[in-house]
């Protein structure tokens, strides 16, 4: 059984567990540096300073600026790179190797990315290959540390992890809050008003259909053809106000991620588009899929616009659309190929954007939403999303979707 | 008193009058349409009801985001009241949240109708409405 927390949530447990640990941790840093400085030998190895190293950069890799929960990962592994670098320069590495487990394992969870994980047992396994390497004489040791260059190190280790973890947590937190906000405002404001403009859109269109009933018959062509085009326009406008309320709805269900069958994603996405399959005469070929984490509604619909769009775009032969999957080491592309009219060259900028169309509303009407929401699923996935003309003739949409793991 | 049921209809948008009157019409349904401009004339208009100061509506049609009191506070006002226990409301509103259909539908609105951009939808909820006036005159 999997279970799904909202990330938010994961944030908050982590967040928990790093508070209660960090006193810990930082109280354990003070006591092995201290300790080490007055009763380790003053003769460093290698695997001291790879580890050290390492550390350091495994949470500033971690890090991407994730607020009060990367700084708080950044202060802990360095206090631990502090504690490994000093011991194993003591020459006691072991015990401290397991005290990383927990955390490497921490780092992982908090931001889904299984490299980290990796790349701390890297690290690991190079720190204790080198002090063992030195401990049976493979290797010549370093020359031996100047004890006032040492003091400087702790020093500016001890500086930097203390302004780490007390004044910028603040700050970052409330320049989070600020984005987060504003962002809110914005989302809320495109929301609200193509909720409020539904009304009165709606009561044009409505009166507008009773006024050409009873203006039928009884004024010029001119006339009439002038309220073809309100009437043309008022339905538009009404599209369009629809469009901007689907689009801001993505994602605000606030539905937990979960482990999702994307092969049923896909035939539900098919399944809503029976009609314009069978109408087409489509031909659809599905490749196996993965199970991925993420969230289903959104990938029904990414999948359902990008079908869509294929069937929507054809050229004069039968569509043929294939649907693909390629796993890779931190996620899978996803393929949808067909053999439609293609895309003009230079077009990729406008394509994903909002209302953008490149064809003449006559020609192939529609809002110009699809392809931005696709973008938008993406983005709520930390995913990506391109295309690619086939050689020949058609287009091929791709979509990256990131392995995740689920706390 | 004309013989004719009356249809309260509480909704802030003045447009909506004519085009349910004019589509009852059309339907062939006999019915006045009284209005009401938000939830607390509407439930004033309620209790005119009850004391006997105006004549007694066959059906409620009820809009949900209105200012002052919206159709939510007033679906839980009415549906608290004895002598209106009998009276069928029909939650008429742009909203398309499957969760305002379902708490409607919960607090015992009797029918939930998203409003349409069409005029010919209009005549569809014609015809509904004159199955609730039926039911709701054999009701007594």
């Amino acid at each position: 059984m999997t279970i799904s927390l909202p990330l938010d949530e994961r944030e908050r447990i982590a967040k928990r567990v790093l508070i209660f640990a960090l006193p810990v941790l930082l109280a354990a840093t003070v006591i092995v540096v201290v300790s080490a400085f007055f009763f380790a030998p003053e003769r460093p190895r290698w695997g001291g300073y790879i580890v050290c190293v390492g550390a350091i950069v495994s949470a500033l890799l971690g890090y991407r600026g994730k607020a009060q929960l990367g700084t708080a990962c950044l202060i802990a592994t360095l206090g631990l790179a502090m504690c490994v670098g000093m011991w194993v320069n003591g020459g006691v590495a072991a015990p401290i190797y397991l005290v990383s487990i927990p955390l490497a394992v921490l780092v992982c969870t908090v931001h889904g990315r299984y490299w980290t994980w990796a790349f701390l047992a890297v690290i690991g396994l190079l720190g204790i290959g080198c002090v063992y390497a030195e401990s049976a004489g493979w290797i010549a040791p370093p020359p031996p540390f100047n004890p006032v260059l040492k003091v400087i190190i702790v020093m500016v280790f001890t500086a930097v992890a203390a302004t780490f973890s007390i004044i910028p947590i603040d700050l970052l937190q409330r320049s989070r809050r600020t984005v987060e906000r504003s962002n809110e405002d914005l989302k809320q404001f495109a929301y609200v008003a193509a909720h409020d403009l539904q009304e009165p859109t709606r009561m044009i269109q409505l009166y507008l259909q009773l006024i050409e009933h009873r203006l039928r018959g009884s004024v010029d062509a001119d006339t009439q053809e002038y309220l073809a085009f309100v009437i043309v326009s008022a339905n538009r406008m009404q599209g369009m106000v629809r469009s901007v309320l689907d689009f801001s709805t993505i994602g605000s269900d606030q539905k937990p991620f979960s482990r999702i069958d994307t092969h049923a994603a896909l035939n539900q996405a098919l399944a809503n588009l029976a009609y314009d399959i069978r109408l087409s005469g489509a031909l659809i070929e599905v490749k196996p899929l993965p199970k991925i984490v993420g969230s289903e509604p959104q990938i029904v619909r990414l999948f359902q616009n990008l079908v869509a769009n294929a069937i929507k775009f054809r050229s004069a032969s039968v569509p043929s659309i294939i649907i693909s999957s390629e796993s890779g080491v931190t996620g899978t592309i996803f393929s949808v190929s067909d053999n439609g009219i293609g895309i003009a060259e230079g077009s990729a900028e406008k394509l994903f954007g909002l209302f953008q169309r490149l064809h003449a509303q006559e020609e192939y009407p529609g809002e110009g939403i699809g392809l931005a929401s696709c973008r938008k699923i993406m983005s709520l996935h930390d995913g990506r999303i391109w295309f690619e003309a086939n050689r020949g003739s058609g287009t091929t949409f791709k979509f990256f979707i990131p392995d995740r793991t689920l706390l | 008193v004309t013989g004719q049921p009356v249809i309260l209809l509480i909704d802030d948008n003045a447009g909506e009058k004519t085009l349910i009157a004019m589509a009852l019409e059309l339907a062939g349904v006999a019915a006045v349409v009284r209005t009401a401009r938000d939830g607390i004339m509407g439930r004033d208009a309620l209790r005119g009801m009850m004391s006997g100061e105006e004549p007694w509506c066959q059906l409620v049609i009820l809009d949900l985001n209105m200012p002052r009191m919206d159709g939510r506070q007033l679906l839980a006002w009415v549906k608290a009241q004895d002598a209106l226990h009998n009276l069928p409301i029909v939650i008429f509103t742009s909203s398309h949240l499957d969760s305002d259909r379902s708490d409607c539908l919960a607090a015992g609105a009797a029918d939930y109708w998203v409003k349409p951009t069409e005029f010919a939808d209009y005549q569809t909820l014609a015809r509904a409405l004159s199955t609730y006036l039926r039911k709701s005159a054999k009701a007594g």
